[in-house]
């Protein structure tokens, strides 16, 4: 079993790690040994799942090797790296000292019992549901999983619109990543979309935690993990098994990565051409994907001065770093998926009408509020509202990541309202069906720039 | 100096809320877990069996065994929105597909027995598997299915 589970390790890790190192971010690199190795751990499980589910469909008559042609790849990708990284460093944060020390021991002491508690619920939920406790994980999920692990030739089945509940146009990394692990295991078991459910939600406020600790010192970023924690249904999310968890680590280290290019006074070429990577692999965990790299696009382009001459240089780097991930994307879309977008069902003159409904947009805001307002929700959102007018309190340091993460915020926000309003399905049943999970999604996003605006020495 | 003070109080505080929300989320959750039924009870073959027999083909042959009870008035719909139920939604989906919703169109070259991808190529395979995994299969009123060991 150790033989195979090697085989289909190496080739991303060893892939993840080249990339990471060459942006910059690897041990001993610019920004330190925590940040570089989460980075590259979070690369190599997405890289993982999107070659296995990409193997899979490209050539079925391998499948479950997709090694055979990922390790030189990798192995190539890796020399490359080696032969041209330079060795910069971001300016270092000094650790905390005297009582700043003690309150950086109390809060980290906090952040490990609070994440201690979440894990072992999560663990708990894990043991007794395992199957997961919503529709997603068995009927879209786990279900594509089983079609691309026992599929072989037939792997087309995947798509047919007569398991329309399943959604046959999702996109794949989730179900490639634990059909490929079942490969590696040599059968299925519900121990893998377990694990790798209890993993998302590991990896998620370490790189958090870690990519604020590089930025802003490790008080401030213990002190965002536990804002993150903040949230309960974040937690209670990953015993869903749903895709919407994974989904939030990707955008949270897109974003990530377009804040330390930010900050980097070398400009962080490297950084954002891996927020570029990123943002592409959110794009192969769900279609709100696209909506991510368009953000990304927009953030850093809008967020850099002077848009036109830096913004768009910085852009074409995230783009580069995105498109092959779009390309296999729309290969994917054009070679197997037989049907319209639903989104497309009615043409313009149903959307038009859609989009100038007064009704339609107060169902949205209305919604909002509601959520916004509920009672499990407010006292995180509340706290992180102050944090980010604190941060806006300071003035001082202000950093030149505030405003991209901002841009790009926004353009996600915008792009959701868009998709409501479109919906083809009843718009009710949407947003009661959606917007905790599309919250989920952006929240560690969310956390990032809110404390990114505090000041490095508060 | 004053006002840096009160800066400093105010962010004092800010921090000992985030860090007391946030333990207090987590162990409240924790606790919440420590309570949790059970969702399936004695006497469930484990999982890996209900996926084996969950595509339609072999559902479709249960039913013309009597291993599954159809129930037909129990909607479609109401199945999906219940969350409660959903447990079960993957096998009652692919068990009803071919005869409930027997007005799927199927593709002229794809007989219903062939419908979607299904781990035992004929009857014969899936007699063989109940053989030697000797098995029962209910779906009741409500949208349960039970797959019990005999």
């Amino acid at each position: 079993m150790t033989a195979p589970l090697v085989l289909h390790g190496i080739g991303p890790v060893l892939l993840a790690t080249s990339l990471v190192w060459k942006a910059g971010l690897a041990p001993g690199g610019r920004w330190g040994l925590g940040l570089g190795s989460l980075q590259a751990l979070a690369l190599s499980v997405g890289l993982a799942g999107f070659s296995g589910a990409m193997a899979r469909l490209a050539v079925p008559a391998l499948s479950g090797r997709e090694w055979l042609w990922e390790t030189p790849i990798a192995v190539a990708v890796a020399v490359w790296a080696l032969r041209t990284s330079e060795v910069g460093r971001l300016r270092e944060v000094p650790g905390p000292r005297g009582w700043a020390l003690a309150v950086g021991i109390l809060l980290a002491a906090c952040l490990a019992v609070s994440l201690g508690a979440a894990v072992l619920a999560i663990a708990q939920h894990l043991s007794f549901y395992a199957h997961g406790t919503g529709a997603d994980s068995y009927g879209i999920w786990n279900l594509k999983a089983r079609f691309l692990y026992r599929g072989g030739v037939r792997v087309w089945r995947l798509f047919d619109p007569l398991i329309m509940h399943s959604h046959p146009r999702y996109p794949l990394l989730l179900p490639g990543l634990v059909s490929r692990l079942w490969s590696a295991l040599g059968h299925e078991t519900t121990l893998v979309p377990r694990g790798l459910a209890l993993a998302f939600f590991g990896l998620v406020p370490s790189l958090l935690v870690a990519t604020l600790a590089a930025l802003r010192g490790w008080i401030i970023g213990c002190l965002a993990g536990l804002g993150l924690l903040c949230l309960p249904f974040f937690v209670e999310n990953a015993w869903t098994q749903g895709a919407d968890l994974p989904f939030s680590l990707f955008a949270v280290a897109a974003l990530g990565c377009l804040a330390l290019a930010m900050e980097d006074p070398r400009g962080g070429r490297g950084a954002l051409v891996l927020a570029g990577v990123f943002a592409g692999l959110a794009a192969w965990t769900k279609q709100e994907g696209l909506v991510l790299v368009l953000a990304s696009l927009g953030g850093v382009a809008l967020g850099s001065r002077p848009v036109l001459r830096l913004g768009i240089k910085r852009a074409a780097f995230v783009l580069a770093g995105s498109l092959p991930l779009l390309a296999a994307l729309f290969w994917v879309e054009a070679a197997y998926v037989k049907y319209r977008p639903e989104y497309m069902h009615g043409g313009g003159g149903l959307l038009a009408e859609k989009a100038l409904s007064l009704e339609r947009h107060g169902q949205i805001w209305a919604a909002a509020l509601r959520f916004v307002s509920g009672p499990r929700q407010w006292p995180a959102l509340t706290l992180l509202a102050l944090v980010a007018l604190a941060g806006l309190a300071a003035r001082r340091g202000a950093s030149p990541a505030q405003r991209p993460l901002l841009a790009a915020l926004g353009v996600v926000a915008a792009g959701y309202y868009a998709a409501y309003l479109a919906t083809p399905y009843p718009l009710a049943w949407q947003l009661s069906t959606s917007v905790d999970r599309l919250f989920i999604q952006y929240w560690p996003s969310l956390v990032l720039l809110a404390f990114i605006g505090v000041p490095r020495d508060e | 100096m004053g006002s840096g003070r009160w800066r400093r109080a105010a962010y004092g505080l800010l921090a000992g809320a985030i860090a007391l929300q946030g333990v207090a989320t987590s162990l409240s959750i924790g606790n919440a877990a420590r309570r949790l039924p059970r969702e399936l009870g004695d006497g469930f073959v484990d999982y890996a069996s209900w996926m084996d027999i969950e595509f339609a083909p072999a559902a479709h042959h249960l039913g013309d065994r009597g291993y599954v009870e159809y129930v037909s008035d129990v909607p479609y719909a109401s199945m999906w929105a219940d969350q409660a139920r959903s447990a079960r939604f993957t096998l009652i989906q692919y068990a009803i597909a071919p005869t409930i919703l027997g007005h799927i169109p199927l593709p002229a070259d794809e007989p219903q027995r062939q419908f979607l991808l299904a781990d035992f190529p004929d009857a014969a395979a899936l007699d063989a598997y109940l053989e030697a995994n000797p098995c029962e299969v209910r779906w009741r009123r409500g949208g349960r299915a039970l797959l019990r060991r005999r």
